[in-house]
């Protein structure tokens, strides 16, 4: 089981001005270069301790923290305390399966959700606990109870661990959770992240439109020269500027003036 | 295992669409798009997508129809995961 091994030092993907720029490790050149990098950046992915290894005999000491580190398999003990006073933050796993594929890690380091995204991850039998590895390298440990079997009967698998669809997945064997159902139970910033945004959304026309039609108990068939589809899209401000004549049969149909629609 | 919605082959490389096995609950059911990095949810109550962005027009055609296709199915596999949050409750049917 990972200790927590990143230092909290504030690198949030919100502030963060530029995507994280992997560069993936594979000659004693690329590994000098990691070795000297200032990059604050650059994210260093590495297969083995044996490339690992290049990088701490790269480092002139003493040394300046900066930039990232993914090692795609165990790190010895001693190896890591040196990463991690090398490297903002050092992430790692037991098996290279237990990362996102090249291109998809590529991705979801230039994504602006990049922090509600897993890259990988490891799974620990022994406390029941998965640790997970977000966009920005921070860690994120839930336990085995956050995967709950479905009502239908199907199982995580916890020997069959990988993260996929770029991040927005985990997989357990033939069980997959949405990483977001995840961190909603289990990260409050997200939470709260999310629920702000639900409720900007309900500040809305369409948002408003719609509790006035739930007032006057109408569905959205009920709404003469509309189509429910369109009226769907409207509530939920799918349409950047709905047609006038539109919100004047929507307005008519639920008894407001139309300069009123947004009111409710 | 999560419901994947058969699509033709020559799709297949970009597009995903399914049901997962964990999902926010307190949301309205629904199948999750995918084309490689991006990601769209579509209401099973409502019939539309769930988010503005990213923008709903970039998916195919083509998909939205075999998931209009297979509606019924795709609500059966949504109902038989997740049957505290049904697609059939009606009250609450789009509560986002």
């Amino acid at each position: 089981m990972p200790t927590e091994l990143l230092s909290e030092s504030g690198r949030q993907s919100a502030d963060r001005p530029q995507p994280l720029a992997p560069h993936w490790v594979e000659k004693d050149a690329e590994a000098r270069r990691a070795a000297r990098s200032e990059d604050t950046n650059a994210v260093w992915i590495v297969r083995n301790s044996k490339i690992a290894n290049w990088i701490v005999r790269g480092i002139s000491w003493p040394s300046r923290r900066a930039g990232f580190l993914i090692l795609l398999d165990t790190p010895r003990p001693e190896l890591l305390a040196v990463l991690m006073r090398r490297f903002e933050r050092v992430a790692y796993a037991d098996q290279i399966g237990h990362f996102l594929p090249r291109a998809e890690m590529r991705e979801v380091f230039k994504a602006p959700d990049t922090k509600d995204r897993f890259v990988g991850g490891i799974i620990d039998d022994e406390t029941k606990t998965v640790a997970l590895w977000r966009g920005d390298l921070s860690s994120f440990v839930v336990p085995f109870s956050a995967f709950e079997p479905t009502a239908n009967g199907i199982e995580p698998d916890w020997a069959r661990f990988s993260v996929t669809d770029y991040g927005h997945t985990l997989k357990l064997g033939n069980y997959e959770a949405a990483s977001d159902a995840v961190l909603y139970e289990y990260d409050e910033d997200f939470r709260r992240r999310r629920n702000a945004k639900r409720r900007a959304e309900e500040k809305t026309l369409g948002a408003s439109i719609r509790r006035l039609r739930k007032q006057k108990r109408l569905t959205r068939d009920d709404i003469p020269g509309v189509d429910p589809k369109t009226l769907a899209r409207i509530e939920r401000n799918e349409v950047a500027r709905p047609h006038i004549r539109t919100l004047s049969l929507i307005a008519k149909r639920l008894g407001v003036q139309p300069s009123k629609l947004g009111t409710f | 295992m999560p419901f994947d919605l058969p699509l033709p082959k020559r799709l297949k490389d970009l597009w995903k669409a399914k049901v997962q096995d964990k999902e926010l609950l307190y949301e309205e059911p629904h199948v999750t798009i995918w084309k490689k990095a991006k990601k769209w949810r579509w209401g099973l109550r409502s019939r539309a997508f769930l988010d503005p962005k990213p923008d709903p027009s970039e998916v195919l055609k083509e998909i939205l129809d075999l998931i209009e296709a297979n509606y019924e199915e795709l609500c059966r596999q949504w109902d038989t995961r997740f049957p505290s949050n049904p697609v059939t409750e009606e009250e609450d049917d789009d509560a986002n």
